[in-house]
């Protein structure tokens, strides 16, 4: 039995050194974050630095959430994230299973339409963005920033779902049609159930999305209360005083969340970019 | 049996569902998309400044300012060198993380965990790179120095090349995992006999890899740049918060002039009108991937 | 049929919707006339700590409400003008001299001379007015203000004999004496004299503090016009000498410096001298106690000895013009009960060092404080400074200008002076492309 698990070892050594590499690559970043956050000032300072902390301490956690306006970010970041997740999901799905599985003219060209607003920068919607925004009186307001959000996820939100909706089996939706079952019936009995997941993982991208934008944000949010946590942390390096410690606990705090959030639903998340974002 | 009048007023019933269903999507489309667009094409023509509610029309003017500056063409040249190396380093890594995850021996943790990435906040990454190029007590400024690559308490983000080769690699780092994805599941489509055969032809694992892998990822290569293509080199984020453009303007690319131009010396119309040239370079790029996407559409 | 109602109702909500993204705008709420909203640009705890205590007890003496609104000063120019577009300004702002001037420049403040009156026009120190002072009027109460200096290593100077440098020669021969190796490994570990360049803010402050001791200046103190266009030989020659000391005594990482790194740099004993306004003390007493005894600062030297000014600047309250006559009466009565002597000097102390009290009877309580008992000395070399007249902010020589606004929010100082550090321009060139954007700035003011 060892000797086997030893040969397969040997016999993939390279792809195994690989591998590893791989990891370090690519873990190297988060866990620097997660371990700097968990050093004391001395050894934060320390040249050469150490790679592991001699003595692990959470103090940087406890003072950057005894800050009250810490866990303020904490709440505004979710609040947006969660009211820009529902609005999306609510008109994505509506609109994606239209475009999925109705006839109409100009359905190519709104099709065309949303996969351009998919590929439309933030930064050059950010202007008149503002504009339009402040022009409803909206500016430094939540439901400001959750239109500003809307507004770059949603048409990512539409592209993704439409494949998930192309995948229910044609023959379903006829079988009730033929017995006569309201459309509407058939979209809320029979289609959406067998879209949850897809509906689900959607939503947990656009909350990602929203989570992480920070430029329309800043330019949104004028009061330190209202302030989501990208915008928050990106003042902590900006200001006049930077503690290094409390950034790191910050970063990890703000970064956890998302990676368990999106390790839970990436099943479906490969699924829906596989099968519609970029057919080739 | 119904009748043929029920059956058609089924199917109008039907019609009417999707129409109503896809109103939302036009009208959002058209408010928070289109008229943006077109708002910004007219400001472009304007002399609008933030903080003041009139102004005039000026036909070309911003354009003829943005052209004549010679600072402009320094950005450009760094919104090329940002965009081609990004996405020339995120295809290739992608690529090479596909080829791994697709191996027997890779379980779907490590797919997983190569994902991770994708979701990481721009901002937290863009700290830790800040905190390990830190010239006094950064890790990676600490080894670069004892490579003698760098000086001693020289940060990597005080130098020009240096500056500008770390924004990138950071951005590789965290942008490769979209296309591994598309990648894996490119490889995942080719018919595992067309391997077996060549293998009985007697090809090895390098002419099977130029023969049948290459050719196959070559669609989804070409999807993948225009997409790349058109989001790094509007990426504003990264930059901003690593470098703001700096130093002496050396990692200042076309979104970052945008934002200065906007929040700087508050000239929208100035603004508009780079974010204009932007977005009609790139546009090509676009309609070439809208209508290659939507052309597959029955 | 159908297909008519639909594009009906898809323009109904369009033209529905654009209207009202356009036709909303006068109808901002009116603000209820008992509270008062203040913005203060001072984010750090310690600051804010306390201006949230005299708001608290100020409010309730008047029996009001008010709200706090902290936005840092970071994006404060972005802030402004996003929140003067839509019309959303405060009753009251805290904020720097440019951002006063900034805020003047939109013609929405209101004159304060009434207040100053009231509370004594000969406790101001005078020049504090004068910065805030435009078309004969006063437009800000001046809070603070801070004076950037030379904070140095007291011990070091003592172990190698150094004395205070009179010109800039004599600057350059001390801050190579104190580039030293500690532990003979060939590094050099503590660095004579860093030369902060970050683009936003920090490069022009450090080339103006020696522009302003060499004599050039950006428009006239005594006239308001452009003057540094007729000065471009003397703002080259000061730029070189900036360069020579970033290449031979200040680490070179400093290319990227802001206020944070260099003051650290001094806390933590890796460089022995560095421009500051007195901030560094604050961070002493919080990072590295031990430190403190070891730093004092002088003034720094004119290029050839005597030095025609300083670079420095402070904060103010300033008043919004919106409201009626009432509701202006009441911010005025509001920034009266702020100007009690103890509480100017409160409020300079939450920054040590870094802010001085604008009233003499406040600066009287503040040299008392155990905060800066060992520092006695250097309030008499920095008040001496303030009350010569001869502290300038860029572009603010005579008196409030949005053009030191605009210096604040854009970054051509700063990409030019490290395209000049990295060799990636000549000096000549650089100060050419400077005058070439301060120009430009002027003509978009006007």
């Amino acid at each position: 039995m060892k000797q086997k698990t030893l040969t397969r070892i040997s016999k993939n050594f390279w792809f195994y050194i690989l591998v590893l590499c791989t990891i370090a690559f690519v873990g190297f970043p988060l866990f620097w974050m997660a371990l700097s956050s968990l050093k004391p000032s001395v050894e934060l300072f320390k040249m050469p630095p150490k790679i592991l902390p001699k003595a692990p301490t959470f103090e940087w956690y406890t003072t950057t959430f005894s800050n009250a306006i810490v866990v303020r970010y904490f709440f505004n970041s979710f609040l947006i994230a969660f009211s820009t997740m529902l609005v999306d999901v609510v008109l994505a799905t509506l609109g994606a299973y239209s475009l999925a599985r109705f006839k109409y003219r100009g359905r190519r060209f709104i099709m065309m339409a949303v996969l351009s607003a998919y590929c439309l920068p933030p930064i050059m919607l950010m202007i008149p963005l503002y504009r339009i925004i402040a022009g409803m009186g909206l500016n430094s307001s939540y439901l400001g920033v959750i239109i500003g959000h809307t507004t770059f996820t949603f048409p990512f939100c539409v592209w993704l779902l439409i494949p998930f909706f192309r995948k229910v089996p044609k023959e379903l939706e006829e079988a009730a049609l033929v017995d006569g079952t309201p459309s509407l019936k058939i979209f809320t009995a029979i289609i959406l159930p067998l879209c949850v997941p897809g509906i689900l993982s959607t939503g947990i991208m656009a909350f990602i999305l929203s989570w992480n934008e920070y430029l329309l944000s800043s330019v949104l949010i004028i009061s330190d209360t209202m302030k989501t946590l990208t915008v928050g942390l990106a003042n902590y390096i900006s200001s006049v005083q930077i503690d290094w410690g409390e950034i790191m606990a910050l970063g990890t705090a703000t970064t956890l969340p998302i990676i368990i959030m999106f390790s839970a639903i990436q099943k479906y998340f490969v699924e829906g970019l596989t099968a519609g974002a970029v057919k080739g | 049996m119904y009748s043929l009048k029920q059956k058609r007023n089924y199917y109008t019933q039907r019609q009417i569902l999707g129409i109503v269903f896809i109103i939302p999507t036009v009208v959002f489309l058209l408010v928070f998309v289109a008229y943006p667009v077109l708002y910004n094409i007219f400001l472009s023509f304007t002399d609008a400044r933030l903080l003041k509610q009139n102004f005039s029309f000026v036909a070309f003017d911003n354009y003829k300012k943005l052209f004549t500056n010679p600072r402009f063409f320094k950005y450009v040249k760094n919104t090329l060198v940002w965009t081609f190396s990004s996405v020339v380093g995120q295809l290739t890594l992608g690529f090479a993380f596909a080829l791994l995850i697709n191996k027997k021996s890779a379980g779907t943790g490590l797919r997983s965990f190569l994902l991770i990435p994708y979701v990481v906040p721009a901002v937290a990454i863009a700290l830790v790179t800040k905190w390990v190029m830190n010239g006094d007590y950064g890790i990676v400024s600490w080894w670069l120095n004892r490579m003698n690559i760098i000086e001693y308490r020289q940060s990597p983000l005080a130098l020009p090349g240096s500056a500008m080769a770390t924004l990138i690699i950071v951005n590789v780092w965290r942008s490769y995992p979209f296309p591994m994805l598309i990648y894996w599941a490119t490889l995942k489509s080719i018919d595992i006999e067309l391997y077996e055969a060549a293998h009985v032809d007697g090809a090895n694992a390098f002419q099977t890899f130029v023969h049948i892998t290459l050719p196959h990822v070559k669609d989804a290569t070409i999807v993948l740049a225009i997409l790349r293509i058109v989001w790094t080199a509007t990426y504003f984020d990264l930059i901003w918060f690593i470098t703001g453009g700096g130093p002496a303007g050396s990692t200042t690319h076309l979104p970052i002039m945008i934002y200065q131009a906007s929040f700087g010396t508050f000239q929208l119309g100035y603004a508009s009108s780079i974010s204009m040239v932007l977005g009609l370079s790139l546009f090509v790029c676009v309609a070439f991937y809208v209508k290659k996407s939507v052309a597959n559409e029955r | 049929m159908m297909k008519k109602l639909f594009v009906l109702a898809v323009l109904l909500l369009v033209v529905g919707t654009l209207v009202f993204a356009n036709g909303t705008k006068e109808a901002t709420s009116q603000k209820a006339p008992d509270k008062i909203v203040i913005w203060t640009n001072l984010t750090a705890d310690a600051q804010t700590v306390v201006l949230k205590k005299q708001f608290t007890e100020v409010a309730q003496e008047m029996g009001i409400d008010f709200e706090m609104v902290t936005v840092s000063f970071g994006d404060m120019y972005t802030k402004l003008a996003t929140a003067v577009e839509s019309g959303e300004v405060p009753d009251i702002m805290h904020t720097n001299f440019a951002g006063s001037a900034y805020l003047y420049s939109q013609d929405m403040l209101t004159s304060v001379d009434d207040v100053i009156d009231g509370l004594g026009r000969d406790d101001f120190i005078s020049s504090y007015l004068h910065v805030l002072n435009a078309g004969g009027k006063t437009w800000g109460l001046p809070d603070w203000a801070l004076h950037t200096s030379v904070w140095y290593r007291k011990d070091l100077f003592a172990k190698y004999g150094i004395s205070i440098p009179k010109n800039w020669a004599e600057f350059k021969a001390a801050a190579e004496k104190l580039c030293i190796d500690e532990n003979g490994d060939g590094n050099i570990d503590i660095y004579g004299f860093p030369v902060p360049l970050n683009a936003v803010q920090v490069a022009p402050q450090t080339y103006y503090e020696f522009l302003y001791s060499a004599g050039v200046t950006t428009v006239d103190p005594k006239t308001g016009a452009y003057t540094f266009g007729s000065q471009k030989a003397k703002a080259v020659e000061v730029m070189d000498y900036i360069m020579d000391l970033y290449h031979t005594v200040s680490p070179k990482s400093s290319l990227e410096w802001a206020w944070n790194e260099y003051r650290n740099a001094l806390v933590e004993g890796t460089v022995a001298m560095t421009l500051d306004m007195g901030a560094v003390i604050l961070m002493a007493q919080n990072n590295n106690p031990e430190m403190l005894e070891n730093i004092g600062c002088f003034d720094l030297p004119g290029q050839y000895g005597n030095k025609p000014a300083s670079f420095g600047s402070g904060y103010a309250f300033v008043a919004s013009n919106d409201g009626d006559a009432a509701k202006i009466a009441l911010k005025k009565e509001f920034l009266t009960k702020l100007y009690t002597p103890e509480r100017a000097a409160e409020r300079a102390l939450s920054r040590p060092m870094f802010a001085f009290p604008s009233i003499y009877s406040g600066l009287a309580i503040y040299r008392q404080d155990p905060k800066v008992s060992l520092f006695q000395d250097q309030i008499d070399s920095i008040t001496n400074a303030f009350e010569n007249n001869n502290w300038y902010w860029y572009g603010m020589e005579n008196g409030l200008s949005q053009l030191s606004s605009q210096i604040e929010a854009t970054t051509f100082f700063g990409e030019s002076l490290q395209s000049v550090a990295l060799g990636m321009e000549s000096s000549k060139d650089a100060v050419d492309y400077i005058d070439q954007q301060l120009q430009e700035q002027i003509a978009l003011i006007k």
